[in-house]
């Protein structure tokens, strides 16, 4: 009998696989009370090699993929943790005195931690879990605890754990596990966006640990975020993002990618994307742990270029605040209070380091500019009077700018004709629109009576948009636009452009010509 | 032993990627390298990424800076120098 239990999707795709259980089951209290100092202090150096081993075997792994190099700026840290000269003579100091080194370990973490958390500085109290984080690895390398990936034969298999860190996902891939579900995680973790980078289907499932088990056969569906034991025949496995793509027919519709990092840009012409509906530029901001300078925003843009070549590049002003506060700004009122371009109209000393970057990452080009989370015309009259005044102390300016605004407010469907008249272009953030429209979490799904074509109050949105604006300088962003019980009502409104995350551009694509031709 | 104030100038001041700035540069001398804070008297060894970052120590802070051992001289030159220039944290 098939069995499905509904989770959250994390990473898209489909894999079905048998399941495999990987976490730390040993605790301490197996470990012998009375222990040998020479003994004791091997292992400990053992444990500490280990560690090292793991993090410097991760790090070259890591320059030799296509991920961030700032996400796992990290391991660079934790390795100086460990290899903290006052560490390693503490604890040897602790195991003289006849304690356990697991005991002294955990001293000298927790006494770092509790000092750091009570700092009352945000930064600081996040560096606690880092300093937690690492304490743990080391804690799992003396007792043999950590996921044992010499017991995991990996290919083909789906991994079940209660977390899985950024590190781990590493050797997901490296054993071939086909797909993860985990307890605790969330979409905009760094698990998660390592996962849909390579291609990993993954769903959060609450107590999967309790609800599966091991040698159970699953599919895991990433897009829907359901997990199906013992799935019926029919159910079919959709290759795994990146690697098969569809033929390239020419569709009637547009289909651009949103993407976050530079490097995702490189695979763009294979999907047949026509350009970068958005490019967030918010992942500069939120992978590092403080405000990068202007060199280094600028920089970042300018790696983006390389890989555009000459697809259409819309570049987003960081669209800050909400879910998506860098740990190292937590401290700024603002930024909980405000999202999007009202943020920065607070905080235009930030505002204009931001985007004296942009537009010097673009000298000599069109820079299209894209205005997050716009409610009110004024707002974009205020961005244009802040690029135009910086655009003046440049020697170097852009050929043009292009300014669109991202509608994903209602107030921003109710004074769209206003807008428009003051940009070139507007993308609809539908993921923010519904949440905004319906009163509903971000990271909910909204229930069946609340989809067309019973409820049209997002088709109606859109509609208006494309009448006021014009098809041709509209895009549909999001989730909205890959969903198959909206995309028949918005076609046939006139809709030409779409732009989803580029994993979901195969399947989209296969869905319109399947539609449409 | 020689001894001086310096002050902490990063936007920041001394967080993980300065403090592991800091942790290069000292690790390259024999001598014993530590900061105090001024006001509360709170040390860290400069060889420490730990206890760098407990020390909490912000933009403005004022520091004495500690050498102590055979190669003093460059040692305290070189940390001396890293704390004046604000210490770049660009990779």
């Amino acid at each position: 009998m098939s069995k499905t239990f509904k989770g959250k999707p994390l990473s898209p795709g489909i894999a079905k696989g048998r399941l495999v259980f990987a976490f730390h089951v040993r605790s301490e209290g197996e470990l012998p009370s009375e222990v040998g100092f020479v003994d004791e202090v091997r292992r400990f150096f053992k444990a500490l090699g280990a560690a090292r081993k793991d993090l410097e075997l991760m790090k070259a792994r890591i320059s030799k993929s296509r991920m961030q190099k700032e996400v796992f700026d990290v391991i660079d840290v934790y390795l100086m943790f460990i290899e903290d000269p006052t560490f390693a003579d503490f604890v040897v100091e602790q195991i003289r005195a006849g304690k356990p080194a697991y005991v002294a370990i955990k001293e000298y973490f927790n006494d770092y931690a509790d000092r750091l958390s009570s700092a009352g500085d945000p930064y600081l109290r996040e560096r606690a879990k880092d300093i937690k984080y690492v304490k743990r690895f080391l804690l799992n390398k003396l007792f043999q605890t950590e996921i044992d990936w010499e017991e995991v034969s990996g290919r083909g298999e789906i991994l079940v754990a209660p977390f899985v860190s950024p590190v781990d996902i590493v050797n997901v891939v490296e054993k071939g596990i086909k797909g993860i579900v985990v307890e605790k995680g969330s979409e905009t973790s760094h698990t998660s966006i390592v996962a849909r980078s390579l291609g990993v289907p993954m769903v959060k499932l609450e107590d999967a640990t309790e609800k599966l088990r091991e040698g159970e056969v699953v599919l895991i569906d990433g897009s829907e975020g359901k997990v199906i034991v013992e799935p019926a025949e029919g159910y079919q496995e959709r290759p795994v993002i990146f690697k098969e793509i569809p033929e390239k027919e020419e569709l009637p519709v547009e289909i651009y990618a949103n993407i976050d990092f530079p490097e995702e840009a490189k695979i763009l012409k294979e999907l047949g994307a026509k350009g970068i509906g958005i490019f967030r530029t918010e992942y500069m901001f939120l992978v590092r742990r403080d405000w990068p300078s202007e060199q280094e925003q600028e920089r970042y843009i300018r790696k983006l270029l390389k890989h555009t070549g000459d697809l259409l590049v819309n570049i987003r002003i960081a669209d800050l605040g909400g879910d998506k506060v860098p740990v190292y700004a937590e401290g700024i009122r603002e930024l909980l209070d405000y999202r999007g371009i009202r943020f920065f109209m607070l905080k235009e000393d930030l505002f204009r380091i931001h985007i004296r970057a942009v537009i010097k990452a673009f000298a000599g080009r069109t820079l299209r500019l894209l205005i997050p989370m716009v409610s009110d015309a004024y707002e974009v009259r205020w961005v244009k009077k802040v690029v135009e005044e910086e655009i003046k102390s440049l020697d170097h300016p852009p050929d043009e700018v292009v300014y669109g605004a991202m509608i994903e407010t209602p107030a921003g469907v109710l004074e769209i004709r206003k807008i428009n008249q003051e940009v070139d272009f507007v993308s609809i953030g539908s993921n923010d629109l519904t949440s905004f429209m319906f009163g509903i979490d971000r990271e909910c799904r909204l229930p069946e009576y609340l989809d067309p074509p019973n409820n049209m109050a997002i088709v109606e949105s859109v509609k208006r948009i494309i009448r006021v604006c014009g098809a041709e300088r509209v895009t549909l962003c999001g989730e909205v636009a890959r969903s198959t019980k909206y995309l028949p009502y918005l076609l046939s409104s006139g809709l030409k452009k779409l732009s989803v995350n580029p994993a979901f551009i195969p399947e989209l694509r296969s869905w319109l010509s399947e539609h449409l031709n | 032993m020689k001894r001086e104030k310096v002050v902490v100038s990063n936007r920041y001041g001394i967080h993980a990627r300065v403090a592991a700035t800091i942790v290069k540069e000292a690790s390259k001398y024999k001598s014993d390298i530590y900061i105090e804070k001024v006001d509360d008297g709170m040390r860290a060894n400069c060889k420490s990424i730990l206890g760098l970052l407990a020390l909490g120590a912000s933009k403005g802070t004022i520091l004495n800076l500690e050498v102590d051992g055979e190669d003093e001289t460059d040692a305290f030159e070189a940390m001396k120098q890293l704390f004046e220039s604000g210490i770049e944290e660009n990779e």
